[in-house]
């Protein structure tokens, strides 16, 4: 195995768990955040009525 | 039992990989959950008719839930320290969706005692543990800025209603056969059923999510300051027993009351209040709307203001809060209706502050009495949450039904009570003036949360530092 190949593959290993971290994250907020969008969102609808009459 | 072992705090210790943005995430998991408690209303109408009763015993189903919630937070909180978040937040999840549960056949037997133990008694033990479980952990993972940590998990009690009306709307709505013009009893079963399903499912999520930090853990670059450096903000720990004997937790049970009460008070009688303050210009729809304003606002505030106060200081934090809100208050009784904008402005400042109160509480409560205990203090303060929701529905109401009764109409009857509350936040203020460090006496025998000795190790995906060595007792700590 070549120095080069021996580098990418260490850095593979710390970019992999990095990846599957961010993933994890996204995944994460996106869980909480849709249905708190969608909640908000249904409210300024319901406020709305306070601006349009 | 061997096969729950997973839930102990030891098992749910975060190793490499794992990344303190999670933590909020998870803790938003049981918070949007239990924020259901304050859409119960939408099912009031149904309710009232299938059990053929009086409205006012319907709402006897939230006021069991309240002061379960109340009372679980204040005896639960020890509980929920020694076992760790994560068997609270299971416990949390079990609680709320076998009360949906239990409620649901209560509905459907006809036994309105079953949806009183269901719903009221087992799920407001649900709240109470949820509401606390996530709030030491978040301190623990984000000691730089525990207001933006705290504000973002109690965001989610005020958003969990939001996303519980509109729901629970579209499932009677979506389940019922009978004609719109009639109560949709018959899908009031299925909608428990569906809403203690969900509700268990998406709160096992932060259940699994959830790790607390290694000992000693902390921030990547993040320097805790040095004892003494600011005396508003200890490096020492206090029990969650002790701090009861301490005159810094009741000033703050008096902060937190009068801070509720007062935006309680409003929130209570928001719709009336707006249209007996301009009844030529408000119809009911556009008072539900100012309702729903409100509610964003109370939402928003949470965040907003608990951020701001890792900047400022819990201190001016509530300064702010209970000084500008009574100036506010003031302003609402005097002047409240020259304009419609004017009130609602006033109202929406009013009303984030308000939620700010409850966001920022813990972190004040850190910075008071350390991490060791927090959570349980937490719960313990929440006391004055209770007693804040009998008081401040009940001085509006009284009052302004005397007004009434003296022949005073309009804006002018809403004046006296909203008066009583700028004393109220004045009383407040002076609560909170009187705050200062708690006395070395109360202070525990217990590691100090980042001893000197241990050097942080650099982590490999970036979730912070990791320590090298098992933190010691420091001198100086009792």
């Amino acid at each position: 195995m070549s120095p080069q190949s021996s580098t990418q593959d260490a850095q593979t290993d710390i970019e992999q768990p990095m990846k599957g971290l961010r993933v994890r994250l996204a995944f994460a907020w996106a869980f909480v955040g849709i249905p708190l969008t969608f909640g908000v969102f249904e409210t300024a609808k319901k406020a709305a009525a306070l601006f349009t009459g | 039992m061997s096969s729950l072992s997973f839930l102990d705090r030891e098992r749910s210790v975060a190793g490499p990989g794992y990344s303190r943005w999670l933590v909020p995430p998870a803790a938003l998991a049981i918070h949007l959950c239990i924020g259901q408690v304050y859409a119960l209303s939408v099912f009031k109408t149904p309710l009232v008719a299938r059990f053929e009763t009086s409205e006012t015993a319907i709402a006897i189903v939230f006021s069991i839930a309240i002061v379960m919630l109340g009372l679980s937070a204040a005896f639960g909180g020890k509980w929920m320290e020694r076992n760790g978040p994560r068997k609270a937040m299971f416990v949390s999840a079990v609680c709320f969706s076998s009360g949906l549960l239990i409620g649901s056949l209560g509905i459907s037997t006809g036994q309105l005692w079953l949806l009183y133990l269901g719903y009221g008694f087992v799920g407001g033990i649900g709240l109470g543990i949820g509401y606390i479980s996530p709030v030491s952990t978040l301190i623990k993972w984000f000691p730089d800025r525990p207001g933006l940590a705290t504000g973002m998990a109690i965001m989610g009690f005020g958003g969990g209603a939001f996303i519980a009306s509109a729901l629970s709307a579209r499932l009677l709505s979506g389940y019922t056969s009978l004609p719109a013009d009639q109560p949709p009893t018959d899908a009031l079963v299925p909608a428990f059923v569906t809403l203690g399903l969900a509700y268990l499912v998406f709160m096992m999520f932060g259940v699994f999510t959830v790790r607390v930090p290694p000992e000693g853990w902390k921030p990547p670059g993040w320097t805790p300051k040095e004892a003494g450096t600011d005396k508003m903000m200890t490096t020492a720990n206090v029990s969650a027993d002790n701090a009861l004997r301490t005159r810094q937790f009741w000033f703050l049970w008096v902060v937190l009351f009068c801070n509720v009460t007062a935006g309680i008070g409003i929130l209570e009688q928001a719709a009336p209040m707006i249209r007996d303050f301009f009844p030529d210009d408000v119809t009911p729809a556009t008072a539900a709307g100012f309702v729903g304003l409100l509610s964003l606002f109370n939402m928003a505030g949470r965040f907003v203001w608990s951020s701001t106060s890792d900047y400022i200081g819990r201190k001016p934090t509530y300064m702010i809060y209970l000084g500008v809100g009574g100036v506010l208050f003031f302003f609402l009784a005097t002047a409240g209706n020259t304009s419609v904008p004017v009130f609602v402005l006033l109202a929406c400042v009013i009303i984030s502050f308000y939620g700010g109160g409850f966001a920022t509480v813990p972190a004040y409560l850190k910075d008071m009495f350390g991490t060791f205990q927090v959570g349980a203090i937490h719960g313990r303060l929440l006391t004055a949450w209770s007693a804040a929701g009998v008081a401040g529905p009940l001085i509006v109401n009284v009052i302004t039904e005397n007004q009434r009764e003296s022949g005073v109409t309009g804006a002018a009857a809403y004046r006296p009570s909203l008066l009583v509350m700028v004393g109220l936040l004045g009383l407040g203020f002076l609560a909170n003036l009187l705050v200062r460090p708690v006395a070395d006496k109360h202070h525990e025998a217990v590691p100090d949360a980042y001893p000197e000795a241990v050097q942080p190790e650099p982590d490999a995906v970036g979730a912070g530092s990791r320590v090298s060595a098992t933190p010691t007792t420091q001198e100086g700590q009792r």
